[in-house]
């Protein structure tokens, strides 16, 4: 749907829900390119999830799944989650931001969102945000973003 | 009575006692009224100015979220809409690592906006604008960072703290 005035609304925003470290987050579909429960990788690197977001490792050894993530401008990037729970489309007005008071804090890891379901809250997660994060912090060697990984997250 | 009658002592005594307490009287009802919520966190009272306590309500389920500093335990969801806990333990010098928090005191001012984790509400009273005094300067910990006053309270010195000099310690 466009508005008079050409700009794009968003009606409905397709969410891809997946637990990592024991907790659920979703990221918006389109940022998937595919799903990969073999966890092969087709030979390229796969980056531990939960090492990004500081989060235990939930999988076992040969357990997960990876997902592989568009990238703006870059090669897409092989992540590895626990495991796939859900997929859905909601209204984009079932998304709530974060509070202020959090928000900052948390956008370096990408979480960026809110979806309300039942007593439960389900964090949104944008990779993107995330990776580029992970990547500025690598070229600049700097400490402050707080994400580090080591060789054995990489898989 | 004569008009040459002069009230003895006493009796004049009673009546400047009288009169001076009418004079207090009517200047209680003109002094602005404060009002706080006195709450518990630990062994130790604390007090928020009521104007930026707009709720308490139980603690219930706090959604944790990865990468937050400790004094920030997660979200909550309040008829709704999402708001964010502060657990000002952390900035009281209390043990964190006590029994969880009850109660959740909402808190909202002009540029700040979070659920306060508190161990018990204790009171809701107006007090007078002059009853608030200055901290004393002997004040020590790590608590005397956000106290802005102290009150007399059921003969117990509560420590009034300031919402701006928290917001400062927890946002970016």
């Amino acid at each position: 749907m466009s508005k008079a005035d050409g700009q794009l609304e968003i009606d409905n925003v397709g969410i891809l829900v997946f637990s990592v470290g024991g907790v659920s987050f979703g990221v918006e579909s389109s940022q998937i390119a595919a799903i990969d429960p073999g966890r092969t990788g087709g030979g390229f690197k796969i980056i531990k999830l939960n090492a990004l977001l500081g989060l235990a490792d939930g999988s076992d050894n040969d357990a997960g799944v990876v997902l592989e993530f568009r990238q703006e401008c870059s090669t897409n990037r092989l992540l590895l989650v626990d495991k796939i729970e859900d997929i859905f489309e909601i209204p984009l007005s079932d998304i709530q931001l974060l509070p202020e008071v959090i928000a900052e804090r948390v956008l370096q890891r990408g979480i960026w969102g809110v979806i309300q379901q039942g007593n439960n809250i389900l964090l949104l997660i944008d990779i993107n945000r995330l990776l580029k994060n992970m990547d500025s912090s690598s070229s600049e060697k700097t400490v402050s973003m707080q994400i580090q990984i080591s060789q054995e997250d990489i898989l | 009575m004569s008009p040459n009658y002069e009230k003895p002592k006493s009796e004049r005594i009673i009546d400047d006692l009288k009169r001076r307490q009418q004079e207090k009287e009517i200047v209680d009802v003109d002094e602005k009224l404060i009002k706080i919520v006195i709450f518990s966190i630990g062994s130790k009272r604390y007090a928020f100015y009521g104007s930026s306590v707009k709720e308490i309500l139980p603690a219930g389920n706090i959604s944790w979220i990865p990468s937050l500093p400790d004094f920030l335990p997660g979200l909550i969801t309040i008829r709704g809409d999402i708001e964010s806990v502060v657990d000002i333990r952390y900035f009281l010098g209390e043990n964190s690592s006590s029994i969880p928090c009850k109660y959740i005191a909402l808190v909202v001012t002009d540029s700040f906006r979070a659920g306060i984790l508190v161990d018990s509400i204790d009171d809701v009273t107006d007090i007078p604008l002059s009853a608030i005094r200055a901290p004393l300067t002997t004040l020590s910990g790590v608590a005397r960072e956000l106290v802005c006053g102290e009150v007399e309270w059921l003969e117990e010195t509560v420590a009034l703290l300031d919402i701006a000099k928290l917001e400062s310690r927890i946002t970016l």
